[in-house]
């Protein structure tokens, strides 16, 4: 599902695809699927398109960790 | 009690600002420029004896019972065709005018039962009301002979009958099936005393292409045609205005009743979305409400294996409620949620959510319309700032050429449909973009000048290669997108790009860039054009994307903010606008305010007595696969039928098993309470008090008739399970909690049921600048500000055809059923669609050895079911449709998981499949996959398990 959020954003450069892609996700995922999101790409960053790497070190910058759930 | 009756004012009116002065019967009256006398007079307060004009069609001059004498005309003109001038002076009631009246009246029943004028069968007869008004109690033409006394009546059809021996060839009723429905599907065939209305090719009206919307029964003056119900139960003796719960359209009519059970739904001409017309849905297929499988007391079961226990609605309520808490304490509150309603009042949807996000402690809260128009909610606010279409339904009426995108409003919306047609009979043109040939695209004068029939998946491709053709050839309204909106340049810049020319998109679309040139040029160079567009649209990968793509090429034209024009999503439910509206989503509070907005969530959680949270809730799709995972564990689940309505049913049922508690409020058991625990008894749009809120923001009424048979209304169950749970609500009835909307949400702000009972209808936003609302959306600037331009890339969808599955599945509705058909498969309108079947084109057909009428399997990675085939050339090579109205198709058993990126709104209409013969046998269902297989990749909590499609 991230991955084919990323895709939509083919038409920017990376790191403005990222930016794009971390928005998204805070604003529409709940927590618990961000912390597995989170927690898949630590375990197996191949699964996953670059962008949404980058997207999900920008989650934890700007949006700080997300809580497993609420 | 009384019944309401319209005033029916024999000719259409006539718009203009010019008028005339006239004087009728010595009563002055200034009327439209056009305006006719006979409706001049009713305006006047005089009524003219009339039969064959009604205020509904065109008028006809035929019956010869609307003469009048006007000073210094010779003659008796008749005043239906006859318009007014200035100055004119009018007698209605002069002693000639009355011998005219009653000789023709005389002769209309030399040639009719004598019963109508001698008996009481006058249930709104108006041929037996006019032989009183005109005196008319014998008849001197010996014996009256009716020519048609031997014919049979026709009685083909569920709800009505048509009796010749009554008819006196008025042609209301062929007029009305042309001018109103536009289907023509009746004539009077024949000539003089042979004259007779014919059905089809004299053929059972079943038979014909009547669709059964009823309007010549609702123009036929005398009782030739005329409901089953009316024949059966006896006229009624009071009327109630409602609202229909069927589609988005939201049709007004009157519940004629005796006591409290109704004996037909007669269309409201005031109705502002109908104005008078409905389908056969709303129209006739009520019944259900009544039928045997109603469910009127609450049941619960400790296991879904366990048979269900009648008990009282204390004993429910507190079960649901202990159990809750019990999964809360143990899981934390992000382990429950709900699902709202979309065929529920605005008022019974707000107080699920609120209930969920006040007395749950969650924003795990969806609605139904995540599974079809969710990308509009996300595509439209991100580009217009508001999640809703920006036109009303008679701005069609305004509109040069319209689009018609993924949408089959002839079935799907047919009362909106038949306002279309008639702006498509005054000339307007029609570009149609479906895989399918659906009914539009070639009707009773009617032909869409061009048919993109794309292959599925492709959307994005067309309209990205239409709004190329009007950047590279000049077509932009530059001056709209310099005044109005902004991010302009780059979306120029992208879209001008090759890859999106019509040339480079052709071998993925289908669709012929010649074709698809000429397609974006009508649209471009109209002095009004209008996208309307429908799950087509929406239920794909890139369904918001979509949408974001239409929005472009509409500002990118100037086609916004006036009538005629605009971005119209046809929205499929009752209510589903007002689902959104009242915050059913898991980041939005109503008014689709996001919850990580502080001074929003103080507002709340001020009047609410409870915080809200800042993060957004689960989704349905989320809350299912969360189940799996085992963190979501219990779910109240809101008139809605996920077993058989959303994708991948083995996901679904899989998900359900896995929760602790399945509460399901519904009128039947359906597909869902199958794995339920505890069953709630709701009540039907009969029963309930409140308001739904249509496809064009219009917020109806709906009026009980009848007192809930289940002894609660749904709002005070939730109200007591809230209770139970600790969250006190109290409301003394609904307006009560209109009231507190209003107060919350601005685009609401002036609403309340005291001004809908004055103004009718209310059409969101309505507040201090709109104090009676809002018709037309983004006249003088975008609810945003500017209209925002969003690059829309192209991205094919992972559902891709293989050796294995080589052909597409798309899905869709038909008019008789609707949606997962729990209400109609409940009443007579199984005449037309018993089943569901797949439509399958003949050369594909052929290749596999399959004939029409044959049971075929159809299958794709995920399920398998088997259907009859029907063979057509709607399609194209390559693809298949079907509808999904009856369970034991299990449609959805082959549907996949795939959706829409933004809002993960299911990918219905792509799905590969392969088509093969199947034994002759009942509908099978197989699972074709094992569970971990069919589960996305989106970061599950289950990282092990988290995996690839199969």
């Amino acid at each position: 599902m991230a991955n084919q959020i990323s895709r939509q954003f083919i038409y920017l450069s990376d790191d403005e695809a990222a930016v794009k892609v971390a928005y998204h996700l805070h604003a529409f995922w709940e927590p618990r699927m961000i912390a597995g999101l989170e927690a898949h790409a630590a375990l197996s960053p191949r699964d996953f398109d670059p962008i949404v790497l980058a997207a999900t070190r920008i989650l934890a910058e700007q949006y700080g960790a997300a809580p497993a759930t609420h | 009690m009384t019944l309401i009756r319209e005033q029916d004012f024999g000719t259409k009116a006539r718009p203009g600002p010019a008028t005339v002065r006239v004087r009728v019967d010595g009563r002055d009256v200034e009327v439209a420029e056009g305006t006719s006398i006979m409706r001049a007079a009713a305006t006047a307060g005089v009524e003219i004896p009339k039969l064959c004009a009604t205020d509904s069609l065109d008028a006809f001059g035929s019956c010869r019972l609307c003469l009048v004498e006007v000073d210094g005309r010779r003659g008796t003109p008749a005043s239906c065709t006859t318009p007014c001038t200035d100055g004119m002076s009018v007698k209605t009631q002069t002693d000639k005018v009355q011998r005219l009246r009653a000789g023709v009246m005389e002769l209309y029943f030399s040639d009719h039962p004598q019963d109508c004028l001698t008996g009481g069968n006058g249930h709104g007869c108006e041929l037996h009301d006019l032989a009183d008004t005109v005196g008319l109690v014998d008849v001197r033409y010996g014996q009256p002979e009716t020519h048609h006394q031997d014919a049979a009546k026709d009685i083909s059809n569920p709800y009505f009958a048509f009796d010749p021996a009554k008819c006196i060839v008025c042609s209301r009723c062929v007029r009305a099936c042309d001018e109103v429905q536009g289907t023509f599907a009746l004539t009077i065939a024949g000539r003089g005393f042979d004259s007779h209305v014919s059905a089809g090719q004299d053929q059972p009206f079943l038979e014909s292409e009547c669709v059964s919307c009823g309007a010549c029964v609702q123009a036929c003056p005398t009782d030739a045609l005329q409901e089953k119900t009316l024949i059966q139960l006896g006229p009624p003796n009071r009327s109630v205005l409602t609202t229909c719960a069927y589609c988005g359209v939201g049709c007004s009519f009157k519940a004629e009743m005796q006591g409290d059970m109704v004996v037909n739904m007669v269309p409201y001409k005031d109705g502002g979305a109908n104005e008078g017309h409905s389908c056969v849905k709303g129209r006739f297929a009520w019944g259900y409400a009544s039928h045997k499988d109603r469910v009127t007391r609450p049941m619960v079961r400790e296991t879904i294996e366990d048979p269900w226990r009648e008990v009282s609605w204390d004993e429910a309520i507190a079960y649901t409620a202990t159990r809750f808490q019990e999964i809360a304490a143990q899981y934390g509150a992000g382990a429950i949620g709900g699902i709202t309603s979309s065929r529920c009042t605005n008022e019974e949807v707000y107080l699920v959510q609120k209930m969920v996000r006040a007395a749950f402690g969650t924003n795990n809260v969806d609605t139904c319309a995540r599974v079809c128009h969710s990308p509009t909610g996300y595509g439209l606010k991100t580009t217009f700032g508001t999640s809703a279409g920006t036109q009303d339904f008679a701005s069609v009426a305004k509109a040069d050429v319209i689009v018609v995108i993924g949408a089959n409003p002839t079935d799907g919306h047919p009362v909106f449909a038949s306002r279309m047609k008639r702006r498509l009979r005054e000339g307007a043109r029609l570009i149609v973009i479906d895989p399918r040939r659906i009914d539009l695209v070639r009707s009773p004068h009617i032909e869409a000048s061009h048919h993109l029939q794309l292959l599925p998946g492709t959307n994005v491709a067309v309209i990205n290669a239409m709004a190329h053709v009007v950047v590279t050839e000049g077509l932009m309204d530059q001056a709209f997108v310099d005044e109005r909106c902004e991010d302009v340049a780059e979306w120029a810049a992208f879209i001008a790009l090759p890859e999106n020319s019509p040339e480079a998109m052709e071998p993925i679309t289908g669709v012929p860039a010649g074709e698809l040139r000429a397609a974006a040029r009508l649209y471009a160079t109209a002095p009004n054009a209008a996208i309307y567009y429908g799950l087509g649209v929406t239920e794909h990968s890139q369904g918001s994307t979509m949408v974001m793509g239409m929005a472009n090429l509409a500002m990118a034209t100037g086609n916004i903010g006036r009538e005629g024009v605009g971005v119209n999503p046809l929205r499929g439910q009752n209510n589903v606008q007002g689902a959104c509206d009242m915050g059913s989503f898991p980041h939005e509070l109503s008014g689709y305010r996001h919850v990580s907005d502080p001074t929003v969530r103080e507002l709340f959680a001020d009047l609410w007595g409870a915080p809200i949270h800042p993060e957004p809730g689960l989704r349905i799709p989320n809350m299912l696969s969360s189940a799996i995972d085992g963190t979501f564990r219990g779910i109240y689940i809101q008139g809605e039928d996920l077993a058989q309505s959303d994708p991948n049913t083995q996901h679904v049922t899989a998900a359900l098993m896995a929760m602790d508690l399945v509460v399901v409020q519904d009128l039947f058991l359906n597909e869902t309470a199958k794995y339920a625990h505890v069953f709630l008894p709701g009540t039907s749009f009969l029963e309930k008090d409140g308001t739904f809120t249509n496809a064009e923001r219009r917020i109806n009424r709906v009026r009980p008739v009848m007192k809930p048979v289940t002894g609660k209304q749904e709002w005070e169950v939730v109200v007591e399970i809230s209770a139970a749970m600790g969250y006190h609500m109290a409301y003394a009835n609904e307006s009560e909690i209109m009231d507190e909307i209003a107060a919350l949400t601005p685009t609401f702000a002036g609403v309340s049921f005291k001004k809908l009972d004055e103004l009718g209808s209310i059409q969101w936003p309505c507040n201090e600048a709109a104090p009676n609302g809002t018709r037309t959306m983004h006249v003088d600037g975008f609810v945003r500000g500017k209209g925002h331009f969003v690059e829309t890339a192209y991205v094919p969808t992972d559902e891709r055809t293989n050796r294995k599955f080589p052909l597409l599945l798309t899905t869709g509705r038909i008019l008789s059923q609707y949606n997962v058909g729990a209400q109609t498969r409940r009443t007579k309108n199984n005449t037309w669609h018993p089943e569901d079947v797949l439509d399958i084109h003949p050369s594909d057909a052929e290749m596999r050895g399959i004939h029409d009428g044959d049971w075929v399997s159809l299958a794709s990675r995920v399920g398998e079911t088997t259907l009859k085939a029907k063979l057509s050339e709607r399609m194209p090579p390559g693809v298949v449709y079907t509808t999904f109205h009856h369970p034991v198709t299990g449609a959805n058993v082959v549907t996949t998981e795939y959706s829409d990126w933004a809002t993960n709104c299911p990918e219905y209409k792509v799905t590969a499949v392969q088509v093969t013969p199947a034994p002759k046998t009942k509908p099978l269902i197989m699972h074709q996959v094992p569970l971990e297989s069919t589960l996305v990749e989106m970061g599950s909590a289950s990282a092990g398990v988290a995996g690839r499609r199969a």
